[in-house]
């Protein structure tokens, strides 16, 4: 019964018989005004389905799952579930499922609206149940997402007094939208969407239908592992971070199947979503996503030397983890020519009238100014008890965009390429500027480290 | 000697700033209620925490029933009930399936479930009230069902973080009743409270801890303790009775003597008492009574706590 304990008291929670019978009845009155408007038309009757479910699970569910952890937490509650003998799955499967058992039965009327509309309008049965599977796999996706984001703003909490759902339903909808936005036929993205009948992939042909349907199972399948570490996380298992640095991986190989081959717009997305486009923006998430406070780190020192090597490698920062990552894209020269050179930057020096730097150099410079930027990031935080972190984000926002255009108004390349890594000036006294910039931030950071540590 | 039920060797514990628990160590004896006070601040919740597993500290190992509680957290949680300071319930659903849901989360086995909610409902007088919802009871009930909810799974440790807070006068009684309970059930208790009358009904233990240092743990007599073990006794005599002072020191007691009455220091052994009441008899000294100091845990525990600062 453990396994259910908590599905079973959100179940006692959210299906109440009034709720139950009500909104039947509401979907009911819904499809009679339809029928009215639209003279019985089936095409009608589906699109109604859609958007019930649309509404329910990604609006409504992504708030309800949203609200599955942090009303806990608002309602002093969390710290009994984390004092329970329950498992990070069975906590997940209660939260992902129980909390958004109403708004499910609400999706999946719709979704039964949905199907009989498309029968009805005599289309084939084997597009409807890709269609159906897309549609839970995002929601399931969505619901999930909204959870890991709960969980990670949970993880840094001191920066909030309160733990909002507002936050990680936005997050949600946007990480749905970039994904299943791209390639989905649903049709409240189709309109944005760079759907197509076929996908070409790795050089192989797949079925529009069968590559969005596999694509939205497969990142719910690593949005619900996410949830899982970060619950186990919470439950003080320690987990080791293997998850992490495989789901850059993950992404990463996902998007070089497409490379640039035919199935995405390449000179739109080809430098944004190619793998070392991902490996990057992956580190600057694992960057702030995770608390960075001098503790963490003592935490991580303390069970080096106390010989305790499975708790250090838990502690390990997954920026940390990611970093590595990064710089073996860069080195790796098909998958940073295929970004760095693939004619955006050479498009900006020849704006600039300035010499475009080798890609492999660009690359490099990124993976560098990366980890400049990960030491400052540590460095702020060793000065600071509170919002440290976003200190140093603004910090590095005002660098990448007010002064690097204020540089560049000026024209002074040779500045900015001191400073961050836009490849715009020679390549090599910018690497060199990086490694000291992250050599430097590393030993102020230590010193300070050093000073708070000391008893 | 009572088997230690908790051993803490060395607990440090740091927030970003500051260090809320400096080298804590102590070992609690099984069944005792152990009533922890402090000043604000002063790094008990913290303890408590650490204790509960829930926090993990910097340096320092906690065992719980001879094993290591910190490698394990998950299994520390089946062997202790916590009740934190601030409290949530789930304000919707009835007494029973608050208790029943905890039953199940705790990992009661399905066939005990139902007695397990009756029998920890009967432990807080709520027996009659399970199809109440946890949000229409007051504020003493709701501390009887979060104490239920933190027992159901019968846990040798229960630690309890501030649970007079916010009751009036009867429910501290009851609560302290419950209390008392407990331990004659067999559970071994960690009580931290800001009203140290109330702990002083029911504690058999006094742990002071200021500034994230324990300044001091020890066994709850009631009687004011004197430097080196000894214990304070008052020794009232006749009134006009000579120059009593003078007698005191010849008998080998010296004392000062206010109003009548002196206190002497003497080792903390019935044995070295009743030979020193016979050195007086013995010395003609007209004694009315003879009794250890008894001294409030209140001034036991400023005692102790100016005592460390200085």
């Amino acid at each position: 019964m453990s396994f259910l304990a908590e599905f079973r008291r959100n179940l006692w929670l959210e299906l109440s018989p009034q709720r139950l019978i009500a909104l039947p009845v509401i979907v009911l009155v819904l499809v009679l005004l339809n029928q009215v408007a639209n003279r019985g038309n089936p095409a009608d009757l589906s699109n109604l389905g859609s958007w019930i479910f649309y509404v329910m699970v990604f609006l409504w569910g992504s708030r309800r799952a949203a609200g599955a952890v942090s009303e806990e937490v608002n309602g002093d509650t969390w710290t009994g579930q984390r004092l329970s003998a329950l498992s990070p799955g069975a906590l997940v499967f209660g939260k992902l499922f129980g909390a958004t058992a109403f708004i499910w039965y609400g999706g999946l009327i719709g979704l039964g609206l949905f199907a009989f509309g498309w029968l009805g309008d005599g289309r084939p049965l084997g597009g409807l149940l890709a269609a159906l599977v897309q549609r839970l796999a995002s929601g399931l996706f969505l619901h999930a997402v909204a959870i890991v984001v709960t969980l990670v703003l949970l993880n840094k909490r001191r920066l909030m007094p309160r733990l909002g759902t507002t936050w990680p339903q936005v997050l949600a909808l946007l990480a749905a939208l970039l994904l299943l936005g791209l390639f989905a036929k649903v049709s409240i993205f189709s309109t944005v969407g760079l759907w197509n009948a076929t996908f070409v992939w790795y050089g192989q042909v797949f079925d529009g239908d069968l590559f969005v349907t596999v694509t939205a199972l497969a990142f719910s399948a690593w949005a619900v592992l996410a949830c899982l570490r970060l619950m186990a996380s919470q439950l003080q298992r320690q987990p080791l971070p293997w998850a992490w640095p495989l789901f850059t991986l993950f992404v990463m190989a996902f998007v070089q199947g497409f490379g640039g081959v035919g199935g995405l717009d390449a000179k739109l997305l080809g430098p944004l979503v190619g793998p070392f486009g991902v490996a990057l923006a992956f580190f600057y998430v694992a960057l702030f996503a995770e608390r960075n406070e001098p503790l963490r780190y003592r935490q991580l020192f303390a069970a080096l030397r106390a010989g305790r090597p499975r708790r250090a490698l838990a502690a390990l920062p997954w920026w940390a983890l990611g970093w590595p990552l990064l710089l073996a894209v860069t080195l790796w020269r098909g998958a940073a020519d295929q970004t760095v050179g693939g004619g955006l930057w050479d498009a900006v020096a020849e704006h600039f009238h300035v010499a475009a730097p080798a890609p492999w150099a660009a690359s490099l410079g990124f993976a560098l100014f990366a980890l400049r930027d990960a030491a400052f990031v540590l460095w702020i935080n060793a000065g600071r008890t509170q919002r440290g972190d976003l200190t140093a984000f603004l910090y590095l926002l005002v660098l990448y965009g007010p002064l690097q255009a204020l540089l560049g108004g000026m024209q002074a390349w040779a500045a900015i390429a001191l400073l961050t890594p836009l490849p715009l000036g020679p390549a090599l006294p910018s690497l060199l500027s990086a490694l000291a910039q992250a050599a430097v931030l590393g030993f102020l950071t230590w010193r300070r480290w050093r000073a708070l540590f000391q008893p | 000697m009572t088997t230690p039920l908790v051993e803490v060797t060395d607990l440090t514990y740091d927030y970003p700033g500051r260090r809320a628990l400096d080298a804590v160590s102590f070992a609690l004896p099984a069944g005792s209620i152990t009533a922890l006070v402090g000043p604000n601040g002063a790094g008990k919740t913290t303890l408590m925490r650490c204790l509960a597993a829930l926090d993990e500290p910097l340096h320092g190992s906690i065992r719980l029933l001879g094993e290591d509680a910190l490698a394990d957290p998950p299994a520390t949680h089946r062997k202790l009930g916590y009740l934190p300071d601030l409290f949530g319930l789930y304000e919707r659903l009835s007494i029973q399936r608050c208790l029943t849901y905890r039953a199940w989360a705790q990992g009661v086995a399905t066939d005990s479930v139902a007695g397990a909610v009756t029998w920890a409902a009967q432990q807080v007088g709520l027996e009659d009230r399970l199809q109440e919802a946890a949000g229409t009871l007051s504020r003493g009930l709701k501390q009887r069902l979060a104490i239920a909810q933190a027992i159901i799974h019968k846990p040798p440790l229960l630690i309890l973080d501030e649970p007079a807070s916010g009751l009036d006068p009867e429910a501290r009684l009851q609560l302290a009743q419950l209390l008392r309970s407990l331990r004659d059930g067999g559970m071994t208790l960690i009580v931290s409270s800001h009203i140290l009358a109330e702990l002083e009904d029911y504690s058999s233990h006094l742990m002071i801890i200021d500034g994230g240092r324990l300044v001091s743990f020890e066994p709850l007599t009631g009687e004011r303790r004197a430097p080196g073990g000894r214990v304070a006794v008052a020794v009232r005599f006749l009134p006009d009775s000579g120059d009593l002072a003078a007698a005191l020191a010849a008998a080998g007691h010296p004392a000062v003597l206010v109003e009548g009455v002196a206190t002497l220091e003497l080792p903390d052994d019935p044995a070295a008492q009743a030979a020193a009441l016979a050195d007086l008899v013995r010395a003609g000294l007209p004694v009315v009574s003879f009794a250890p100091v008894k001294t409030s845990l209140q001034s036991e525990y400023l005692e102790r706590v100016r005592g460390a600062r200085s």
